[in-house]
């Protein structure tokens, strides 16, 4: 198996943010396809291996290039920025105001399904917020301006964290 | 994973929650976020005329030992001075409340917290 340069041109896309998500699923199924382990003779220990190896290559592929967020933090990891490393000097006061703000909102959503009513606003709020800072990334990469790119990273994790607790707490409200 | 009987405590029981006036020059403010977590911070300590922290209050959005982290850290620098407040590690704060490696984390950013209120009060006095 050739070790593909990076996961963008495994799928045989244009390493960006913008992506063609039909053209990552499509890819992602027939690379999967191809190498499915039963298309492996049975007793070649080695190429039984490889192709489990493989798919566990296209597997976490897949999952990064899909979401938005891990895609963002991916691209900046393909320019050796560290997301994972984060310091206080990197969160502007404005960020984490706008966090403070949206959690309290959140907070103050009344309990049970009263609250749902409260909630779906935030969310298309925090919808909003991520496509803003989504374009502000691709315009910060563009520039090849890593640093403004990988603040803006932190932001939409943020962004993103809240809006999955939400998701959770719509659920639990539903009694899922 | 199990949490310490002194996070539960904490964070069933915050201490010194709330918010002080930020304009008054004798509070400082520290705002402080860990984004893969998800985690904001806010401490505020306020000041006297001998440079003792009277008052300290927090809000802390996040998992149970960034609450238990910040809430302790309110307790421990009440009556002291801002050079005994900054000497406080973060380390201090994981050993007394047990925070496993996973989540020691946390009490790093409670650090960090209670040294930008630190910086954000000598600043404002200075000026």
């Amino acid at each position: 198996m050739q070790v593909p340069e990076d996961y963008f041109s495994l799928f045989s896309l244009e390493r960006r943010f913008a992506i063609d998500k039909n053209a990552l699923a499509a890819n992602f199924r027939a690379l999967q396809k191809e190498n499915h382990p039963d298309k492996v003779a049975a007793d070649d220990e080695q190429a039984k291996l490889l192709a489990v190896q493989k798919s566990s290559l296209l597997n976490d592929a897949y999952a990064t290039l899909k979401s938005p967020l891990a895609r963002a933090g991916y691209l900046l990891t393909l320019q050796g920025v560290d997301v994972e490393g984060v310091s206080q000097d990197d969160l502007d006061m404005a960020v984490l105001m706008e966090q403070m703000e949206l959690r309290e909102k959140v907070a103050e959503a009344p309990a049970g399904e009263a609250g749902l009513a409260v909630l779906l606003p935030i969310k298309r709020d925090i919808q909003s917020r991520i496509e803003t800072r989504e374009q502000r990334f691709v315009a910060n990469l563009e520039a090849d301006d890593l640093s403004s790119a990988k603040r803006v990273f932190h932001e939409l994790q943020f962004l993103h964290k809240l809006f999955q607790e939400i998701e959770v707490s719509e659920e639990k409200r539903l009694g899922y | 994973m199990a949490y310490s009987d002194k996070v539960i405590d904490h964070y069933e029981n915050p201490r010194n929650v709330g918010k002080m006036d930020d304009t008054d020059l004798n509070v400082g403010t520290g705002m402080v976020g860990a984004p893969a977590c998800g985690d904001v911070m806010r401490l505020q300590i306020k000041v006297n005329a001998d440079g003792v922290i009277e008052d300290a209050k927090f809000k802390t959005y996040g998992c149970g030992s960034a609450i238990a982290s910040s809430s302790l850290l309110t307790e421990w620098v009440k009556g002291r001075s801002l050079d005994e407040a900054t000497a406080i590690k973060n380390s201090d704060i994981a050993e007394e409340l047990g925070l496993p490696p996973v989540k020691i984390h946390c009490s790093v950013l409670a650090e960090d917290a209670i040294k930008a209120a630190i910086a954000d009060v000598k600043a404002k006095r200075g000026a």
